[in-house]
């Protein structure tokens, strides 16, 4: 029984997913045929991750949460996952397990080299899970997410030398540890693993890899990948940057303007809703690296907009899951037949990303710009508000498609996925200030 | 002439270089294979590195570069297969593993 108290809250839940992984592995003869009990196992393996989490710091729980969910979504989609072999559906619930740990990992490490471990599990689990998608596209995406993937790291464990050469040990950066003698090679160590983390929050220069997967893998899995990474990169990066303001939060902010202007121009040129989306992630990837630069406030403000972002995102991808890993057209979006219950879902979803009030996602913004006018007064303030507006431009068009087809009826096949991620979003919407005194907590503010 | 012993200066410049042609590799390179064998150059720049660091840095942590290697190597050992296996069914479905064929999101 002691043993068990000693284990720490992150440890529980990363071996209840390895549990839950070994045990999908071991009956993937029987599960192949059972998708609603290979659904139901991962959930509860899911469920169960959520619960020594409990026990944690306020991080740990935002941080395991907000995996959690976004397993949940991924895992409840597994059913109706467009594969290239459907009798691979216990392999990709055991990625998706073996993901959520990876990101667990990233975000809740006690030390760097843990914490790249982390970060490499779930890239490796992300790949497969998008190149296990049907038709030729996801391999393709797949392949480009993994060769970034493998670079970026490389850069990190890199970094992670050279931090170990300057101070003498893998922990997370503190400042006025370094021996000024080292102080340019902690420095340069820093922005190395800086630029791995960097990369599974998708931002400028370090997001081919990733739009071509969110573009062309499955939906549900694609969803997946994108939440889980970004709740993990920008937990890690908080952290980062709170040890080590001085490297990381100018170029933060840099890139964070710049992901801004990309994202936006990139998602204002596309013609289909999913390279739209896509795109959109990076101007709003950009939100948040801008916010992580923006010191205490900045980084709560970034923890409350992700957690926000990624249930509104895993919305948008649960609503149009099981229509195929091909593009969807603005043009066609009437003509996809899409229920009633999944074209509210999307609509509310892309409500939310614009940042109509009252949704959810009209507070993670307004967090976000009240932290970079405090931190960093008009003009970068005037970037991410100028991105905020021209998002209303892109994510609205499919509407009027939208809401004719919530005015069909069109039966479809009951979507829990949708209504979980749904519930969740109203819920954000209702109660916004809890959520952000949570992300402050979690901060230390 | 006497040369100079080899110190970790030279083993940081090793690593360094061995470091940035295996990103330029991976970034240029037209063949899948070659991408994959440039990321493994990378990963091996870090552990000529680490070895040199664990010889000739003093720290409290005695191991921390050695372990760091090993550790290096496994991960780099799962990164190739899940890379060949990616590149494997690239080759099934298209007939090339040239990098230059992967377009179909291209736009």
């Amino acid at each position: 029984m002691n043993v068990l108290a000693s284990i720490p809250p992150p440890l529980g839940s990363v071996l209840i997913l390895v549990l839950g992984t070994l045990v999908i592995l071991l009956l993937t003869g029987r599960l192949s045929n059972s998708p609603t009990i290979l659904a139901t196992i991962g959930v509860l393996s899911l469920l169960g991750a959520a619960l020594p989490a409990m026990g944690g710091d306020a991080l740990t729980r935002v941080s395991v949460l907000g995996v959690v969910a976004a397993g949940l979504v991924g895992m409840l989609l597994v059913p109706s996952a467009e594969l290239h072999n459907s009798t691979q559906r216990p392999e990709v619930a055991a990625l998706i397990l073996l993901g959520s740990t990876g990101a667990i990992v990233l975000a809740t490490a006690g030390e760097l080299l843990s914490a790249a471990l982390g970060l490499e599990t779930l890239s490796l689990s992300a790949a497969v899970l998008v190149a296990l998608g049907r038709g030729a596209r996801p391999l393709e995406a797949a392949f480009r997410y993994f060769v970034l993937a493998a670079i970026s790291f490389a850069a990190l464990v890199y970094g992670l030398g050279l931090l170990l050469l300057a101070t003498g040990s893998f922990a997370w950066p503190r400042p006025g540890v370094v021996d000024p003698t080292y102080s340019y090679i902690w420095t340069i160590g820093v922005l190395l693993i800086g630029l791995g983390f960097a990369y599974k929050l998708a931002v400028f220069p370090l997001l081919w890899g990733p739009l071509d997967a969110y573009t062309a893998g499955a939906p549900g899995l694609a969803g997946f990948v994108m939440a889980a990474s970004k709740i993990a990169a920008v937990v890690a990066l908080a952290r980062l940057a709170a040890g080590a303001a001085v490297p990381m939060a100018p170029i933060l902010i840099g890139i964070g303007l710049v992901s801004i202007i990309w994202g936006t121009f990139g998602a204002l040129a596309q013609r289909e809703v999913r390279r739209m989306l896509a795109y959109s992630t990076v101007a709003n990837a950009g939100l948040m690296a801008l916010a992580l630069g923006c010191g205490p406030e900045g980084r709560a403000a970034a923890i409350f907009f992700v957690v926000i972002y990624v249930l509104t995102i895993l919305l948008a991808f649960a609503a149009m899951a099981g229509r195929g890993t091909g593009p969807l057209p603005f043009g066609e979006v009437r003509g996809e037949g899409l229920s009633a219950t999944r074209a509210l879902g999307l609509t509310l979803a892309l409500l939310s990303l614009a940042g109509i009030p009252p949704t959810p996602g009209f507070w993670a913004k307004l967090a976000i710009l009240d932290a970079s006018w405090s931190a960093l007064g008009f003009w970068p303030t005037l970037v991410a508000v100028i991105g905020g507006v021209a998002g209303v431009l892109y994510y609205l068009r499919p509407l009027p498609d939208l809401l004719a087809l919530t005015r069909a009826h069109v039966s479809s096949a009951p979507a829990p996925a949708v209504w979980f991620a749904g519930a969740a979003v109203v819920v954000l919407g209702l109660a916004p200030g809890f959520a952000y005194a949570v992300a402050r907590l979690a901060i230390g503010g | 002439m006497a040369l100079a012993p080899i110190g970790l200066q030279h083993f940081l410049v090793l690593g360094t270089i061995l470091f940035c042609i295996g990103m330029y590799g991976a970034l240029s390179r037209s063949n899948a294979v070659g991408v994959l064998l440039s990321i493994e150059l990378m990963l091996n720049a870090v552990n000529v590195i680490m070895v040199a660091f664990a010889k000739f840095i003093d720290t409290p942590q005695e191991l921390a570069g050695q372990v760091f290697a090993i550790f290096i190597m496994t991960v780099a050992a799962a990164e190739a297969a899940v890379g060949l296996a990616i590149v494997i069914s690239v080759y099934r479905l298209r007939h090339s593993i040239q990098v230059d064929d992967i377009d179909l999101l291209k736009n």
